[in-house]
């Protein structure tokens, strides 16, 4: 050990007990600061829960063919197509969406997409009027599989009808959990290596030519456009 | 087909290594591949290196290095070993981060900081078997004669038990890959006693490189020496692990983008930000308890000389710059800044092992060291070994994206 040139023993043992008590001071807020994170940009909420094939963001809202709703804080409600229909599908090559101003019904086709000069309904998750279209949907349908929660909404409507209709919706860890267990009951074993992209992970995208490749559209129909869900929309018409 | 999301096994064992190894190309397809400009500078690196390495076992230390009865101890030990081991630490980090504390949301880069770790310390290894040379005497101070008083004793079998153990937690990548079905998922039912073994390892080996420096009280300089040394070599490794896994894992999704993008999506952000609020609390301590060395060593009135400055740089700008940026980075959600504070922590760990090892060591002596053009390229070729190793295994094995077959296994 070197000699203390300018400190006593006593003072050094002061200096050092200073530090440690400075360092204990300083510690609470640094520790408080780091901890009190600002909250994180809404498109970076994408993989909120643990496990399974799918994310779904949070502040999402699933319905069971495969559209989904987010609310603003002003009450107006996003549309769009989730992520297993779009890998489900692949490049869309054509989307007709409702007209400004219309009314669209929950359970009742809201929109028309086109693959592969096949045409497939989407439905509704909510009754609402129509208040904006995605004019880049339009204008560049094949793009819409690269941000399926953030860009690739689909038209803007504001809800109408009981609320008690949301309730019906699947959110959180229930929504990620629909499309894994959609995605796995579409999957036989023996046909697994086909339908996920290489190295394993995410569906394909288009994975509905691998599983069925002459009956593919059918299949695409019976998840958009769920037996139980054209039920529901009879029902209440 | 690629070979992660095989689930039949091949037909013959060709298909099995064009499968597996070649990446579903035929050989002469695989060895076009090979030329990208990554490839051809590791290429030139390796065949530049290796014979330099030869050399050396063939001619001895004192034909390649400047190494001599003054300076023992030179770039080998400062970068490769030191700063090896300490860069490798976000392997026990992580591991420990996930499965004894439990926070699941950092397991997509477990395996990724598993093999750093494996290969810096097989770059450790490599670089203590090229610094000692005669390697055929390695049984003897692990086995026949046993040092117990030595703290190169403690180092040498703590090294050797933690590779193993890192073998071991890599493995299951390793046995998915070769669709060994039956080992692999034995073999998860260990994976908390080696995350265990590996982290007290860890504990023991990083604390005790700083102590074979306690050793030499007269050659290294004051503002580096103190008895504090093991606490510094081991709270700087999980700052060094924390920094190595941010960096690491930026990396590695830019360069192996096409392989990530097709697996489950990573909130790398989140991860990053995560781990940047664990790197500003280890280096805010680290910070103080070096300062709290200086006071407790009386050499607080060399700060203001040449190696103070250095001191000062390694201080004031590598750990609590890094450390107060890491805060922000947390506090606002700074992803990008995260992996700027990461970068300046991996350099601050390197500086100081560098310092520890070589400028601080012998600072006063008439004749400094200087490595000499085969010590750098010894180096240079080490760390080629690791990155090409690094890119043969995440092509083919499943380190950065899950095994769809192993979803959710240990």
């Amino acid at each position: 050990m070197n000699e203390h040139d300018f400190l006593t023993l006593d003072t050094m043992r002061s200096a050092e007990y200073l530090i440690a008590a400075l360092y204990v001071l300083l510690f609470i807020p640094f520790w408080k600061f780091v901890s009190n994170s600002a909250p994180r940009p809404v498109m970076k909420e994408a993989a909120e829960t643990e496990g399974g094939w799918f994310q779904v963001p949070a502040d999402i809202f699933l319905d069971r063919g495969h559209a989904w709703m987010k609310k603003a804080s002003d009450g107006i409600a996003s549309i769009g197509l989730d992520e297993f229909a779009h890998r489900l599908i692949g490049p869309v090559s054509q989307v007709s969406l409702p007209d400004v101003g219309s009314t669209v019904k929950r359970g009742a086709p809201a929109l028309r997409i086109q693959v592969d000069g096949k045409e497939f309904a989407v439905l509704s998750p909510v009754d609402g009027r129509v208040t904006a279209i995605n004019r880049q949907a339009l204008d560049n349908p094949a793009s819409l599989g690269k941000d399926p929660y953030g860009s690739a909404w689909l038209f803007r409507v504001k809800p109408e009808g009981p609320m008690a209709s949301f309730k019906e919706l699947l959110s959180g860890e229930k929504a990620r959990k629909f499309l894994d267990d959609a995605f796995e009951a579409l999957l036989p074993a023996n046909q697994m290596s086909g339908a996920l992209a290489q190295d394993g992970g995410l569906p394909a995208s288009g994975f509905a030519r691998e599983i069925d490749p002459s009956g593919w559209e059918a299949l695409v129909r019976s998840q958009l456009t769920p037996e139980e869900r054209r039920l529901d929309h009879e029902r209440t018409v | 087909m690629s070979s992660t999301a095989a689930v039949s096994r091949p037909a013959n064992w060709q298909e099995w290594i064009r499968d597996h190894v070649f990446l579903g190309m035929s050989s002469r397809d695989y060895l076009k591949s090979l030329w990208t400009p990554a490839d051809v500078i590791i290429g030139l690196i390796l065949l530049a290196g290796i014979p330099v390495i030869i050399y050396r076992f063939v001619a001895g230390l004192g034909a390649v290095t400047n190494l001599d009865q003054t300076t023992p101890w030179g770039l080998w030990i400062g970068l490769d070993v030191a700063s090896g081991v300490a860069l490798a630490a976000g392997g026990y980090t992580v591991a420990c981060t996930v499965y004894i504390f439990g926070q699941k949301k950092y397991s997509p880069i477990v395996r990724p900081a598993v093999l750093t770790g494996m290969l810096g310390y097989l770059l450790v290894v490599l670089g203590l078997l090229v610094d000692l040379g005669m390697p055929w005497h390695l049984p003897y101070p692990l086995f026949l004669h046993f040092g117990t008083t030595s703290v190169m004793f403690e180092l040498a079998w703590c090294v050797a038990l933690y590779f193993c153990v890192l073998i071991f937690e890599f493995l299951p990548a390793v046995l998915e890959w070769a669709g060994l079905r039956k080992v692999r998922l034995y073999l998860a039912k260990f994976t908390i006693g080696a995350i265990i073994a590996g982290v007290m390892l860890s504990t023991l080996h990083q604390s005790s490189l700083g102590s074979l420096f306690l050793l030499v009280p007269d050659k290294l300089h004051p503002l580096w020496y103190s008895p504090f040394l093991p606490f510094f070599f081991f709270l700087s490794s999980i700052a060094a692990g924390i920094g190595m896994v941010i960096f690491e894992s930026s990396l590695s999704h830019k360069a192996f983008h096409d392989q990530i993008k097709k697996g489950r999506p990573v909130d790398l952000d989140g991860i990053t930000v995560g781990l940047s609020k664990g790197g500003a609390l280890v280096l805010f301590a680290y910070f103080f308890l070096k300062v709290q060395g200086v006071v407790a060593g009386g050499s607080w009135h060399l700060l203001g000389t040449k190696m103070g400055a250095l001191f000062l740089t390694e201080m004031l700008g590598f750990i609590l710059l890094p450390s107060l940026l890491f805060a922000f980075a947390a506090h606002f959600y700074k992803p990008g800044l995260a992996r700027f504070a990461a970068i300046l922590t991996v350099l601050g760990i390197v500086l100081n092992r560098i310092n520890v090892s070589w400028l601080a060591l012998n600072w006063d002596a008439p004749n400094r060291y200087v490595p000499s053009g085969y010590e750098i390229l010894t180096s240079l070729t080490i760390i080629a070994i690791g990155v090409a190793a690094f890119r043969w295994i995440v092509n083919r094995m499943p380190v950065l994206v899950e095994h769809p077959d192993y979803k959710g296994i240990h």
